[in-house]
């Protein structure tokens, strides 16, 4: 399977919200959050299994955003979406509360009792349910060495182009083709495996 | 299962979502809030104004003055490993160096900046705040402060910590690096200087800086404003460590307008 830019839907160009978050225009920074919010939602759910770490993601992702136009002037923009900005941020947000999660973790596992009930809502299990089957699919995709698994993400989860996705890692954008060969080249015995 | 298909993820809460949205443009113009007294105090403030003007700062369309020759090189490593300062009376026109801060101002800063779980540049800080306490203090010292109404310095400083080398400007983590700065490639005596460069809108004027790391033999960096047809003065600090903080308000220019221009001096003032 291959993709290409044309199988996307075409959007419009963010060179004109660029510039006004240039000139720290903060309403630009609500529509910036229109545009891009489930996308970097999405991105963050299924790169950590879990809606509640994603939702906290996506706060500071934008935050974050926005201080790095207050702090220096990032240039025109690149590819004509800020969406690889964006998930570059969101990337490191990420990796930032892997510490904070694995604490959170080991304290759960060490308490002799649970600390909540778990909710029945019919949009609570929903979510459970969408929890699980992402982390099967992260299951089934840890085979893949991390770098590669995280260019798969991005290319064919998040739907970057090639040249976006090189920019998230900060590797050509030959290093990412050949990563999502290998990746595809070990694919089909992680299909079998997962059936 | 096929794993080159996206797995479907519930979209926001439509209610939710806006929340977060308005949230974030409170926000945004609740940051923008303190760029927004720098005129109304700058006014208030006249003399303040002017005194700083003398030392630093020049009117677009003014000639621009030669370079100030280079100021003392670093100085040895005191016993318990701080770098001693050079005398302030020594400084050219144009130093932002304001003499040695003292350890405990420096680690209760520290201690804030480590809180930053990000550099301004994107890197990562894998320290907590009580790293403070043993770190390794390397270079700490007062500058002028530039762009905050009624502040006149501020402290910079770099250390060490068992997770990394860190430069802070008061609380605010500018860069980090590996404790030994091996992840800082690229620099020779060609390529003497990296950094990042810092453009903000204050007031009617544009504050330049920018924070930096460099190779042993720079003893100086200088930063000057430039714009169509001027520059501002030099405005400059000693570097004992390999690494720093620089830079200049110009007043009346906007951000669009103005450029920068950074160079790295050796302890003979020979630009590098």
């Amino acid at each position: 399977m291959t993709w290409s830019r044309a199988d996307r839907p075409p959007t419009a160009p963010d060179d004109d919200l660029w510039d006004a978050l240039r000139r720290q225009e903060p309403e630009a920074l609500g529509e910036l959050f229109s545009r891009y919010a489930d996308a970097v939602h999405a991105y963050a759910v299924r790169h950590t299994g879990s809606y509640a770490y994603a939702d906290d993601a996506v706060q500071a992702t934008f935050m974050t955003a926005w201080r790095q136009f207050g702090r220096s002037d990032p240039g025109p923009l690149q590819h004509g979406s800020a969406k690889p900005w964006l998930l570059t941020i969101a990337r490191n947000e990420l990796r930032n509360t892997v510490r904070g999660r694995r604490r959170l973790t080991q304290f759960l596992l060490r308490q002799p009792a649970p600390l909540h009930h778990p909710d029945h809502a019919e949009a609570v299990a929903a979510r459970v349910d969408s929890e699980q089957h992402i982390r099967a699919v992260r299951a089934a995709l840890a085979a893949l060495p991390a770098h590669e698994r995280e260019t798969v993400e991005l290319v064919y989860w998040a739907e970057l182009s090639l040249a976006e996705a090189a920019a998230v890692l900060g590797v050509a954008e030959g290093t990412v083709k050949a990563r999502l060969s290998r990746a595809r080249r070990r694919l089909p015995a992680l299909l079998e495996e997962n059936r | 299962m096929n794993l080159l298909k996206p797995p479907p993820v519930e979209k926001l809460d439509p209610e939710y979502a806006e929340e977060l949205r308005r949230a974030a443009v409170r926000g945004a113009y609740k940051a923008l809030r303190p760029k927004k007294w720098v005129p109304v105090v700058a006014a208030a403030c006249g003399i303040a104004v002017i005194a700083v003007g003398a030392v630093l700062l020049d009117r677009p369309g003014s000639p621009s003055p030669a370079p100030t020759p280079a100021g003392p090189g670093p100085t040895a490593t005191q016993p318990n490993g701080v770098i001693a300062e050079p005398s302030p009376k020594n400084l050219p026109p144009g130093s932002m160096d304001l003499g040695a801060a003292g350890a405990a101002d420096a680690r209760a800063a520290a201690r804030k900046c480590l809180a930053n779980k990000q550099s301004i540049d994107g890197g990562i800080n894998r320290s907590v705040p009580a790293d403070a306490d043993t770190a390794d203090l390397r270079d700490i010292r007062w500058i002028k402060s530039f762009g905050t109404p009624g502040k006149t310095r501020s402290l910079v400083q770099s250390f060490t910590t068992t997770h990394g080398w860190y430069l802070c400007l008061d609380t605010e983590l500018l860069k980090t690096s590996k404790p030994d700065r091996s992840d800082v490639t690229g620099l020779s005596r060609t390529s003497p200087i990296v950094g990042i460069n810092l453009k903000g809108q204050v007031g009617n004027g544009v504050l330049e800086e920018y924070a930096f790391v460099t190779i042993p033999e720079v003893a100086r960096v200088e930063l000057r404003v430039t714009w169509k047809g001027g520059a501002s003065p030099w405005s400059s600090v000693t570097v004992p460590d390999r690494a720093g903080y620089v830079a200049a308000l110009q007043p009346n220019l906007k951000r669009d307008d103005a450029t920068v221009e950074i160079r790295a001096l050796d302890r003979n003032g020979k630009v590098l």
